[in-house]
């Protein structure tokens, strides 16, 4: 048998050579990133969003217009993004998987590489590793309700996921988002809020943590919300992501609303390197979250040591 | 059994006994009577591990320093021989480790034997070391036997030794062995280096540090290398020193940690003693002692009231003179 | 099974040298033994049991440059340059200085960007059959095993690599090769064999790639005098490891074990640097920098390893791994509990270098006895606070 049957029967318990690799075969991670998995893919900034004062949203598109046809991805995958001569950072791809002209990513200013981006002008060359690790069971989750609850720039993780979810809205139940921030200029995509509003379909609820002047929506942490929401379990899936201390409350109030943990997802982040699951930054015990991940549900995390 | 090992059994026993320290860090024989390695007893019936004999080189007050206590706020008690009392003075002199935390054993001493040494006389495993008088004899696995004096196979730092008892210790295992009465620091070794020519020296300390591999146990090991989890050697922000491994970055990088530690470093040899590629980075300390104490008279550590040269400034410092 | 005379022996590393690099054990001037590329003249040193370092350097190197990259400063772009450096020398900040300049090279310019992957031919000489299985275990990791990702930088040079290795003859009280399905005189990721008889080696050819580079060596055919003195070394070695230990149930300790105590405990003399990683033959974690000067640049990989204190730093502070005891609890469960469960095998081939160059002398072997067994007792000598003031 070669390795290419063999990866394709879904085995994989052999390992590639480069003849392998030059035969065409590929193994169920590596996709189109087969190749060379650390060779970036130059790309152009085409558009830039300022999203709150340290968050900035860059729209970039591959130079090579074969790759960028060939894209395809899950909502809650990632994908490295970097510069050349500074280095490279893990972020969720956060635009829409039917989403062709371009890839979005969510970056808050912070360390070295996040400062560096936030300098980028439209026009500007980036390199893009993507897509990497594995997005959400959306398929699996037809027929079901959707909660949604996040904080912060942990908006920018579910973000393809709720689009997913909006563009195949038929396919599943209850659409709901819990959405909060430190204050309302802390709040992302504020273009998608006006639209989760108005739209019928969905119930939105959008909070900051305290009273700030002009804010006439609600006030309160998101934990706090969420458990004056009380929302049922039955047949329902919640997903989180957010600030740690924020993921810790909201899981302890599913906890406590009688969600399961085959019920409750999250999305970590972790810092990363490789990105491909051999550098050995990001795992928690067994599981590397930038293959194994990063999505998690609450089932999987509660074998994993407390390294979160 | 030595004195001074069965008095620091005595006192680590009492401490835990009457539950002053939470632990106490000592010397206990490695896999075979051949090595000694630190030894961390919590409970005062277990203290008969505890071994002092010319093998105890570690500098024991690398467990003092911050984020390695465990748990954080422990109370400690630990043995030091002269060159590592200097270090824990080094320490205090900058209030890096709390006074009130610590229970220090004093341990007068004669002069720690260089193991590697003795095992480069044998190719086979050297599975025990025994002593008696000044004769060091070594034993390989296959029953090979090598007799050693014992001066010969001191490390250079301690045939150079001014100050072979504790400056600084709440209790001595023992009385004071004799001091020279003439402190003026010998420089052992490093006279030959600075003897060499500028291309010489290049040429060897490019053949020293070729072949570091960068792994950290000089950094990790030393007690006063104080930013150890947040050394500016790995930082990207700011990203100072390279981290390509080569001759020119492994010497940078040896030499940002030397200029850091200056003024605390007495040369203790503990990054020496670490380096499993036996690169000779006493040396680089001990030349910047020498420098230190030709510019301005100053040693590291030997008084709780001095602070380190470069966290003083005097208008008569001599500058760029030297 | 061949034979090469001792007298043969510079022959025949010179022919092999004919063809490409040669890597061997070598005694430096300090008397330090390390992996070294061989010239003619050089003496191979076998005595010494092992290298200091394993020889994985020579097929995942401790800094590798993967990509080039350069940015091209022309007409308007070299203007825009300027402009932005002009802006940013206002910050006070150095770092936020440095790196708001080294964004503005980055961002107006051409970009070329370059993959490198050189590989030359090598043969690694005098390896033990510790050392040559490490790379076995490595080859998973970084060849796609279980439906992962193939590295092309790694699997380069281990291509172009051919190991020849030597059976132990003295093995060391730390060696334990035989717990982990090894063995002195094992052939697991050898090419060839070689085994110190009488007067020089029985050869032994393992693989094909064994089997091409003896090809054309014109060796004589072993005697049955030196193959039976073969034996006799490999049993003799064999008998000289100490008795296995039993590994049944390990990787299952290790997971019920994960927050017990006396991961504190056994952690309480480590000092957190990386030896044990840096001379192991198959700890293989990494990191990622990029190096740059002046618009042109390189993004290297180096080694890395999990005791390093910034190593799962993350950009807010959090640090995942921030306590000792945390990173140390790593190394020894992602090679007998993370690794076995994505690899099916062991991330371990016993060659004992972690204990004999640990400036502490933390003892694997201990590690697993304590931890990879059943702890019935939880340790109570970790206060989990202590008795001191806060």
């Amino acid at each position: 048998m070669t390795a290419t049957q063999n990866i394709a029967a879904g085995n994989g318990k052999s390992r590639l050579t480069f003849a392998d690799v030059k035969a065409g075969a590929t193994t169920a991670a590596a996709g189109t990133l087969a190749g060379n998995p650390y060779l970036p893919q130059i790309a152009t900034v085409i558009d830039i969003i300022d999203e709150t004062p340290n968050i900035k949203s860059f729209r970039v598109r591959f130079d090579d217009e074969a790759v960028m046809d060939a894209l395809a991805f899950d909502p809650g995958q990632v994908g490295q993004l970097g510069i050349f001569g500074v280095g490279e950072s893990t972020f969720a791809i956060n635009s829409s998987c039917s989403e062709k002209r371009y890839l979005q990513f969510s970056v808050m200013k912070a360390g070295e590489v996040t400062s560096a981006l936030h300098e980028l002008n439209v026009g500007d060359k980036v390199g893009v590793r993507a897509p990497m690790g594995c997005g959400f069971p959306v398929e699996a989750w037809k027929g079901k309700n959707i909660l949604y609850i996040m904080g912060g720039i942990g908006s920018a993780a579910l973000r393809a996921t709720i689009s997913y979810t909006l563009e195949h809205r038929e396919d599943y139940g209850d659409i709901t988002i819990l959405y909060g921030a430190r204050t309302p200029l802390d709040l992302t995509y504020k273009y998608d809020v006006e639209d989760w509003q108005v739209r019928k379909d969905i119930e939105a609820v959008i909070t900051v943590d305290r009273d700030f002047p002009g804010w006439e929506g609600r006030v309160g942490f998101v934990p706090t919300v969420l458990e004056e929401m009380a929302p049922k379990p039955a047949n329902t899936i919640a997903i989180t992501c957010g600030p740690p201390i924020m993921i810790k409350f909201v899981l302890q109030g599913l906890q406590k609303l009688q969600f399961t943990d085959e019920q409750t997802y999250t999305t970590l982040e972790k810092r990363m390197k490789c990105g491909i699951g051999i550098c050995g930054r990001c795992n928690i015990g067994p599981r590397y979250v930038c293959v194994d991940g990063p999505v998690f549900s609450m089932a999987e995390l509660r074998e994993l040591p407390d390294e979160m | 059994m030595s004195d001074r090992q069965a008095k620091i059994r005595e006192l680590a026993g009492a401490a835990l006994a009457e539950d002053r320290v939470d632990y106490f860090i000592g010397w206990k024989q490695g896999i075979n009577s051949s090595e000694a390695i630190p030894a961390f007893v919590r409970n005062a019936d277990e203290v008969d591990q505890l071994v002092w004999n010319p093998l105890s080189h570690h500098n024991l007050t690398a467990f003092l320093k911050r984020k390695m206590p465990d748990p954080p706020n422990a109370r400690i008690g630990v043995c030091v021989k002269g060159c590592d009392s200097r270090t824990l003075v080094a320490l205090l002199q900058e209030d890096l480790v709390d006074k009130e935390r610590i229970y220090v054993v004093g341990v007068p001493c004669d002069g720690i034997i260089d193991r590697r040494r003795v095992e480069k006389e044998f190719a086979d495993e050297v599975v025990s070391i025994s002593f008696s008088g000044d004769t060091v004899t070594a034993t390989t696995r296959c029953g090979d036997s090598k007799d050693f004096a014992k001066g010969d196979i001191t490390f250079d730092h301690c045939n150079t030794c001014r100050y072979p008892n504790p400056f600084y210790a709440d209790d001595m295992a023992a009385d004071p062995v004799p001091e020279p009465e003439d402190r003026t620091p010998m420089w052992g070794t490093i006279e030959e280096f600075e003897a060499l020519s500028p291309a010489e020296k290049d040429a060897k300390l490019a053949d020293a540090f070729e072949t570091c591999i960068r792994c950290f146990a000089c950094i990790h090991a030393c007690p006063v290398c104080v930013c150890w989890d947040q050394c500016v050697n790995r930082s990207r922000r700011p990203a100072l020193v390279g981290q390509r491994v080569d001759t020119k970055e492994n010497l940078m990088f040896q030499m940002v940690h030397m200029f850091h530690v200056a003024g605390r470093c007495p040369s203790c040899g503990a990054c020496d003693r670490a380096c499993p590629v036996e690169i000779p980075l006493y040396l680089l300390h001990r030349k910047m002692n020498k420098e230190l104490y030709d510019m301005l008279g100053f040693e590291p550590g030997v008084s709780l009231d001095e602070k380190p040269a470069f966290q003083t400034f005097k208008l008569d410092d001599p500058f760029g003179e030297h | 099974m061949k034979f090469l005379a001792q007298d043969q022996l510079q022959a025949f590393l010179g022919h092999l040298a004919g063809e490409s690099r040669v890597v061997a054990p070598v005694k430096g001037d300090d008397g330090v033994v390390l992996f070294r590329p061989w010239s003619p003249g050089t003496e191979v040193e076998l005595d010494v049991l092992l290298a200091k370092q394993s020889a994985k350097e020579f097929v995942l190197r401790q800094s590798e440059t993967y990509l080039r990259y350069g940015y091209a400063m022309e007409g308007e772009a070299a203007a825009q340059v300027d402009d932005s450096h002009e802006a940013k020398v206002a910050l006070e900040d150095p770092a936020e200085r440095k790196a708001a300049q080294d964004a503005a090279v980055t961002a107006h310019a051409v970009l070329v960007v370059e993959p490198v992957n050189d590989a030359p031919a090598q043969v690694i000489f005098g390896l033990r059959p510790c050392d040559a299985r490490g790379f076995v275990q490595m080859d998973n990791v970084f060849g796609g095993y279980g439906g992962f990702y193939f590295d092309p930088y790694y699997n380069a040079k281990r291509e172009a690599t051919t190991l020849v290795a030597v059976t132990c003859r003295d093995p060391r009280s730390t060696c334990f090769c035989t717990s982990v399905q090894g063995g002195p005189a094992a052939t697991e990721g050898a090419d060839v064999l070689l085994t110190q008889v009488e007067g020089g080696f029985a050869v032994e050819v393992v693989t094909e790639r064994g089997e091409t580079l003896l090809a054309s060596a014109d060796l004589a055919d072993a005697g049955q005098a030196q193959v039976l003195y073969a034996e006799t070394v490999k049993e003799t070695a064999e008998a000289r490891v100490d008795a296995a230990f039993d590994l049944e149930g390990v990787r299952e300790h290790l997971r019920a074990n994960i927050e017990d105590s006396g991961w504190h405990d056994l952690s309480m003399r480590c000092i957190s640097c990386g030896t044990c990683t840096y001379v192991c033959p198959n700890c293989y974690c990494f990191n990622i920098t990029d190096e740059m000067v002046e618009g042109q640049g390189e993004r290297i990989r180096t080694w890395d390893n999990c005791f390093n204190p910034s190593y799962t730093l993350e950009t807010s502070g959090h640090n995942p791994r921030d306590i000792k005891s945390n990173r140390f609890r790593n190394r020894f469960s992602h090679k007998f509990w993370y690794y076995p469960e994505k690899y099916d095998s062991l991330l371990c081939s016993g060659c004992g270098r972690c204990i004999t160059h640990c400036p502490t002398r933390i003892d694997i072997r201990e590690v697993l006895g304590v931890m990879g067994s059943e702890r019935t007792a939880v340790s109570a000598t970790t206060p989990a606070t202590s008795g001191g003031e806060a």
